[in-house]
């Protein structure tokens, strides 16, 4: 229904823009703190992703699903953060420290509050592999879907998802399996 | 691809066991949202402010040009100058050059210096010095015509020529600049003089040091007046300042600061 009127609308207004917010926000922050892996960051990418719903709804017309396009935005708008932070942490030498803190922290605090022991080991895959594996075991998406989210061809997702899932395989050993 | 492995089956449900995208996050964005329907309100003010502001200085600069382009006609047929008088200061010739001398006088006496106003062209957003309502501190005279193309084995720099002379109006008000060219023939050397936005000296004492790098920048007196230096090692320029007044002199592509210095002092601030 709300996919419906969403490609109708000019101008979001403030309930369907709420009902956006309770039925996909958990899933955005999921999906940007995949990626950038700090909580404070998450919650401005979450908070940007939905700006640029509010601002851009009629970008909505041309995509297949409400979930592949927030999946997109959200993607776009945590690569924008992670390229900021590399720069930050690259040219700013005298932060490195207090990054570095926060880093481990916040390394401390996903150990102890990730639900499962399978979200660790996904954690420490990296970005290209984590990302593709959350959009498809998490998000159920499928090969097209992902190829729309991450904008590369199908045949990449599937080489990208063959060996990320891969590399779980390796750290999870056989039992997994 | 084959079917999905067990383990994808924990990677379900949330990441974390706390729900992140909480009710403060979501009044975050609300509140976000209600900024962004106010600022575009601001954006079509602000927008018609520049609308307006960018017709006026459009009719301005054609008032300008039709004003100038009489009066270049006028000093042209004269044939006009103002010449140097070592006794007594500049001498103006014309009424025209009157007109410059009222607008140039600091306390009644005329400014030195030899500008052939008929070299000073025209274009969009710059004025004739004849234009300019402020007091013109910067030196005008500095050029030794004698010097002109006479390469010496000599490395130290001297003024040849009067390169150009005028002054620019934008919204942060009048700059005065005067360029001259040095006696290698590729570097020049840049005056400029605009108004102490902060009216005090320290306050824009402090701001200007804070465009370089500590290690690169100091503080001195020059005449009376404090000037902030940069001195690194690829630039050199030197800002003087008064609680009126902000002057710049800087010569690109060359790093003598003593000769910059020695520059500054020839300004003749009040």
């Amino acid at each position: 229904m709300l996919e419906v009127s969403l490609r109708h609308l000019v101008n979001l207004d403030e309930v369907s823009f709420d009902i956006l917010m309770r039925d996909y926000g958990q899933e955005v922050w999921n999906f940007a703190y995949s990626i950038v892996k700090n909580q404070s960051m998450a919650d401005d990418i979450t908070q940007d992703v939905f700006l640029q719903v509010f601002r851009h709804v009629t970008s909505f017309r041309n995509e297949s699903s409400i979930k592949t396009w927030l999946l997109k935005i959200t993607r776009n708008i945590s690569y924008n953060y992670r390229k900021a932070a590399f720069f930050r942490k690259v040219f700013l030498v005298e932060r490195i420290d207090r990054t570095e803190y926060s880093v481990s922290a916040e390394q401390s605090y996903f150990d102890k509050e990730a639900t499962n022991d399978i979200w660790r080991y996904v954690f420490k895959l990296p970005v290209k592999s984590r990302e593709i594996l959350i959009l498809h075991a998490k998000y159920q998406l499928s090969i097209l879907e992902i190829a729309q989210v991450l904008g590369i061809p199908q045949g990449t997702v599937r080489s990208r998802l063959f060996e990320a899932r891969k590399k779980m395989n390796v750290q999870l050993g056989e039992d997994y399996l | 691809m084959k079917s999905d492995p067990d383990w994808y089956k924990s990677l379900q449900g949330d990441i974390l066991k706390e729900q992140k995208f909480d009710n403060e996050l979501i009044q975050k964005i609300r509140l976000r949202t209600t900024q962004l329907g106010v600022v575009p309100a601001k954006n079509r003010l602000r927008q018609a402010t520049f609308a307006s502001l960018a017709s006026l200085i459009v009719v301005v600069a054609i008032l300008f040009t039709v004003s100038e382009t009489a009066m270049h006609s006028s000093i042209s047929q004269q044939n006009t100058n103002i010449t140097e008088d070592e006794h007594s200061g500049g001498q103006a010739t014309s009424e025209e050059i009157e007109k410059r001398s009222e607008l140039t006088d600091t306390d009644g006496e005329q400014l030195p210096g030899a500008v052939d106003l008929s070299e000073v062209s025209t274009t969009p957003g710059r004025i004739d010095l004849t234009m300019v309502k402020d007091t013109i501190h910067l030196p005008l005279n500095l050029a030794d015509p004698s010097l002109h193309h006479t390469h010496t084995s000599s490395s130290a720099l001297q003024i040849t020529k009067l390169v150009d002379a005028h002054g620019q109006i934008s919204l942060n008000g009048e700059t005065i600049l005067v360029i001259y060219q040095l006696n290698d023939d590729k570097h020049e050397v840049i005056f400029t003089q605009s108004r102490n936005k902060f009216e005090d000296v320290q306050a824009a004492v402090e701001d200007t040091k804070s465009w370089y790098k500590s290690e690169d920048v100091k503080v001195m007196e020059i005449n009376g007046c404090t000037a902030v230096i940069e001195d690194s090692p690829s630039r050199k320029q030197v800002h003087l300042i008064t609680a009126a007044h902000f002057y710049t002199i800087g010569s690109p592509g060359t790093l003598d600061l003593e000769y910059l210095i020695t520059l500054a002092g020839k300004i003749q601030s009040p």
